[in-house]
C-alpha cells in the first residue's frame, strides 16, 4: 500500500496533476490540481493516507484556475465535482480550504448510503462520542483537543451512520479550525501539526489540523455510539454535564442532518437506533483542561 | 372513569399523504410524517391522540374517553381543553386532518 508520504515531491505533484486517488475512510476521492496550496496541504496533512490507482472512485474533484484573466490578476480557483462547480470562485490561496469544503460538500450531497449528521465523532475505549452543535459552540476546538489527548478522531464535520448496523464510520480527515481556535490549539499541544492558514475566507481565518497516524491507520474501523454531547464553550464556566432528553436530541440531530429528510423511514429508524443506544448530555465548559478531564471520566 | 363531557364533536384521521412513524424515548415521543417530511417532539397527550388515531379511534368523544382512562382524577378538569389544544396543534403541524 502506497501512502502520500512515500511519494517524492515530483511524484506527488505529477500524480496530482494527472489525478490522485485518495482514500478517506469509505470514500475514494480522485483529486486533480496543480495548485501549490493543494499540494502542500496534502503533503503535510494527508501524509499517512493511502493512495493508489483505484478502479472505482466515489468522487472526481478538481481545483483549478479559471481560463480567464483572473489566472493572473488576483488569481482565483474553482472547485469542481464531475465538471460542475457548486461554489463561487475563491482566491487562489484558499485552494486547499476549497478542496476540503468541496470534499465535505460531496459527502453531504451524495453519500446517501449512510445517514449523515452534522457532528464531530471521536472514540475512546471502543465507544464513540458524537458532538453536534451550533456554529460557535466550541465543537471544533474541543474535537481538536480531544484528538490530541488520546481520543481517536472519526470526523470533525460529518458523522456517517451505517444504515444496516448503526455503527459510525470514520473518515479521519483533518480538523477545520477557525480564528482564535487555531491559536488555542497551537498553544494547547506541541504535537499539533497545521496546514497553512487561509486568511479572509467567508469563515475568517481557517487552518486544518493533521489527524494522528493512529487515526488514519484505523480509518476502516467503525465504532458504536456511546454518548451524544452538545458542547457549549462559555468563559469562566466550570465543566458540567447535564442530561439532555433523547427526544430533543433526536429532533436536533434530524434538523442538522444532511440527508435525513430525503431518506424517509430509513433515516428515521437509523436515527432512532443511534439515539436509543446513546446517553445524551449538554456540556458547558470554560477551560479545555476541565473539559478533557470530564470526557476522561465519561469514557472510563 | 370520569363522567365529564367533551363538547366538540368531530372526527379526525392521520394525514393521509404519508405514514406516521413514532419513537418513544424515556416516556417522550418523537413522530415523523413521511408525507410532510417533518420530525416533531410531541407531548404525551399528543402522542396518545396519534396512537388512538392509528388504532382506529377517530371521533373526539372516543379520543376523550381513551385519554380519560390515562389521566389522574385531578387532571380530568383540564383534559377537554388539553385535547382541543392538542388537536389544533397536530392539525397545524399537518399531522392530522378532519375525517
Amino acid at each position: 500500500m502506497m501512502h502520500i508520504r512515500d511519494l517524492s515531491d515530483l511524484e506527488l505533484a505529477d500524480r496530482l496533476a494527472q489525478g490522485l486517488d485518495l482514500q478517506t475512510g469509505p470514500f475514494i476521492f480522485h483529486i486533480q490540481s496543480r495548485e501549490r496550496s493543494v499540494y502542500s496541504g496534502l503533503r503535510r496533512l494527508y501524509a499517512d493516507f493511502p493512495v493508489g490507482e483505484e478502479a472505482v472512485r466515489d468522487f472526481h474533484v478538481r481545483v483549478h484556475r479559471p481560463a480567464n484573466l483572473r489566472r493572473w490578476y488576483h488569481p482565483q480557483v474553482i472547485f469542481e465535482h464531475d465538471l460542475v462547480s457548486p461554489f463561487k470562485p475563491l482566491p487562489a490561496n484558499h485552494a486547499f480550504a476549497a478542496l476540503e469544503w468541496g470534499m465535505n460538500w460531496c459527502i453531504a450531497g451524495y453519500a446517501h448510503h449512510y445517514l449523515t449528521l452534522h457532528a464531530a465523532v471521536l472514540e475512546r475505549n471502543g465507544r464513540a462520542v458524537m458532538l453536534p452543535g451550533e456554529p460557535g459552540a466550541g465543537k471544533s476546538t474541543l474535537t481538536a483537543a480531544l484528538s490530541l489527548s488520546g481520543w481517536r478522531l472519526l470526523t470533525d464535520e460529518t458523522a456517517l451512520v451505517d444504515l444496516d448496523t448503526g455503527v459510525l464510520w470514520p473518515m479521519a480527515r483533518p480538523v477545520n479550525l477557525k480564528n482564535s481556535s487555531i491559536d488555542i490549539i497551537q498553544a494547547f499541544s506541541r504535537e499539533a501539526v497545521f496546514g497553512d492558514k487561509a486568511f479572509d475566507t467567508h469563515k475568517g481565518t481557517v487552518a486544518h489540523l493533521k489527524p494522528s497516524t493512529e487515526t488514519v491507520l484505523r480509518m476502516n474501523e467503525p465504532c458504536r455510539i456511546g454518548w451524544v454531547v452538545f458542547p457549549r464553550w462559555q468563559a469562566d464556566s466550570p465543566a458540567r454535564l447535564t442530561r439532555r432528553p433523547r427526544a430533543d436530541t433526536f429532533v436536533f440531530a434530524a434538523e442538522n442532518s444532511f440527508n435525513y429528510s430525503v431518506m424517509g423511514e430509513t433515516g428515521f429508524r437509523a436515527l432512532e437506533g443511534l439515539i436509543r443506544e446513546a446517553e445524551c448530555f449538554d456540556f458547558r465548559y470554560g477551560r479545555l483542561e476541565d473539559a478533557l478531564a470530564t470526557f476522561e471520566r465519561l469514557s472510563a | 372513569m370520569s363522567t365529564a363531557t367533551f363538547s366538540r364533536v368531530g372526527s379526525w384521521k392521520i394525514a393521509p399523504a404519508g405514514q406516521l412513524l413514532a419513537a418513544e424515548f424515556d416516556g417522550q415521543t418523537v413522530v415523523y410524517h413521511t408525507g410532510a417530511g417533518h420530525t416533531h417532539w410531541v407531548s404525551p397527550v399528543a402522542a396518545e391522540v396519534l396512537n388512538c388515531l392509528n388504532r382506529g379511534i377517530h371521533d373526539e368523544d372516543g379520543l376523550y374517553a381513551a385519554l380519560s382512562e390515562l389521566v389522574s382524577e385531578e387532571d380530568m378538569p383540564m383534559l377537554a381543553e388539553s385535547l382541543r389544544e392538542t388537536l389544533d396543534h397536530l392539525k397545524k403541524l399537518s399531522l392530522i386532518e378532519l375525517a
